[in-house]
């Protein structure tokens, strides 16, 4: 080692301040956020179905996702300014009340609720041309927040079923909307939660005396009942969090339930959440999505359409395609309901 | 195989199992201090541009198959410098083992390109 050492020892001795320049550029954090085009991922990957064996899928259904990154370094927060495609903001608040794993935990709860809408949405719309079909599922409600006076902040976590707390009186509460009316302030509190693992466990928690609050926020959900579904699916373990593919997750679904295959060999992606009536939602990121699916080359990309001027994505999608020289022609479908995407891939059928 | 085995046991006799080892450390420090940097701008660029990873990860196999060369060009200095009389076939037996990760490394990539990365996109 002393021979190269001594071989480059000029270059050593005159490269390690730039060197230390550059490893702080590569290194250091800030408080900003960086949000930029990321992927499609097939929903096939993530959910699957034993059913319609022999049916053969032409096409593809996927999800779009965007790259958020927070806190990056120098040298990122560099190469998202020159990106024409990334946007650059300060921190958003999520990121200053959690830590970045903590997101992440939120980010793939949502999802887990997304995904068992769309299991919920698309089984009952392909139940109706097939009697075969049928699902069940109950109501839940999860742990999707923390604030930091909580009281065993670290014990109870993110996605824990809430089963009861027991409030004044002894009253046993198993709703948490009368959790309110039935403790006092400064108090401590049993609240019972389980664990993904079904283990259960019983904490006392202080409703704070200065907040008024518990510091812990509840979701309710549906959670299908997988003894009680038929056909049986599988879901796979995912990289990618959030509720924004919760459209293109039932799309796919159904189209394994069903008969027919509705892709007709195209390149479907696109993005919205999906409500337990079918509904889609607003999402955020739709400029980084659309450059998605346009470097991906998709046949089509349902966007939401929610006939609200403020909120709207597929004008926003129109913007960012006029700003980008993108034609949206024939392409960028608008939907409002998951079967809006029916529709509209069946129109496309008795076209040809 | 017999030949190349026979190669290195020739280096090992010349030069010493110490001095090979110490070659091989100061080469991988010297090497690891120049790649080092590179891995991590491409890591980075690579989380920004996601849109782009296939690009990138074959730019970062490339990355790695370069990290290889310098790795056994600064090793062959260093054994040169060392014992600048030597016999030993040390340069023909580095560039084989150079050679063949060279290899392994490109397979290894294209492999994550085509398979790995596609998976784990879920």
């Amino acid at each position: 080692m002393n021979e190269l050492l001594k071989k480059f020892e000029q270059a050593v001795k005159y490269l390690f301040i730039p060197y230390l320049a550059l490893m702080f550029l590569l290194m250091y954090p800030i408080e900003y956020y960086v949000q930029s085009p990321g992927g499609l991922s097939e929903v096939e990957r993530l959910v699957s179905i034993d059913y319609q064996s022999d049916k053969k899928i032409e096409g593809t259904i996927s999800t779009t996702f965007v790259m958020g990154i927070p806190k990056p370094t120098i040298f990122q927060f560099l190469v998202g300014y020159f990106s024409p495609y990334a946007d650059l903001s300060v921190l958003p608040p999520s990121y200053q009340t959690y830590t970045s794993s903590e997101v992440t935990q939120i980010s793939y709860q949502d999802k887990f609720i997304s995904v068992n809408a769309a299991i919920i949405v698309a089984y009952l719309e392909a139940q109706k041309s097939d009697s075969n079909i049928h699902i069940a599922y109950d109501y839940r409600t999860m742990v999707f927040g923390k604030s930091s006076y909580l009281s065993h902040y670290n014990q109870i976590a993110f996605g824990d079923e809430f089963v009861q707390v027991v409030g004044d009186g002894g009253v046993v509460l198993t709703s948490t909307s009368d959790v309110g009316l039935h403790t006092t302030i400064g108090e401590t509190y049993d609240f019972t939660f389980r664990r993904p693992n079904q283990e259960t466990y019983t904490l006392g928690v202080l409703k704070n005396p200065e907040t008024g609050l518990f510091g812990v926020t509840f979701k309710g959900y549906y959670l299908v009942d997988k003894t009680q579904t038929f056909p049986i699916y599988h879901e796979n373990d995912t990289t990618i969090g959030g509720p924004s593919g919760g459209l293109l997750q039932t799309l796919s679904i159904y189209n394994m339930l069903v008969e027919t295959d509705i892709t007709r060999g195209l390149k479907i992606a696109g993005t919205g959440t999906i409500d337990y009536q079918g509904n889609v939602g607003y999402i955020g990121g739709v400029k980084q999505k659309i450059i998605t699916a346009y470097e991906n080359r998709v046949d089509v990309f349902f966007i939401p359409y929610l006939n609200d001027v403020s909120y709207d994505n597929y004008l926003e999608a129109l913007n960012v395609c006029e700003a980008y020289h993108i034609d949206p022609e024939g392409w960028l479908i608008p939907v409002s309901h998951f079967t809006d995407c029916l529709d509209y891939l069946e129109s496309l059928g008795d076209g040809e | 195989m017999k030949q190349w085995i026979l190669m290195w046991k020739n280096v090992y006799q010349e030069f010493g199992f110490k001095a090979v080892l110490d070659a091989f450390l100061g080469a991988l420090v010297f090497s690891f201090l120049v790649m080092g940097p590179i891995y991590v701008i491409l890591v980075e660029i690579m989380i920004v541009l996601f849109y782009k990873v296939i690009t990138l990860a074959l730019l970062l196999t490339i990355a790695v198959m370069f990290h290889n060369v310098l790795l056994h060009h600064l090793m062959r200095q260093s054994l040169q410098l060392k014992r600048p009389e030597a016999q030993s076939p040390y340069r023909k037996v580095l560039w084989i083992d150079m050679a063949i990760l060279s290899g392994v490394f490109l397979v290894v990539g294209v492999l994550v390109v085509l398979v790995w990365i596609p998976m784990w996109i879920v």
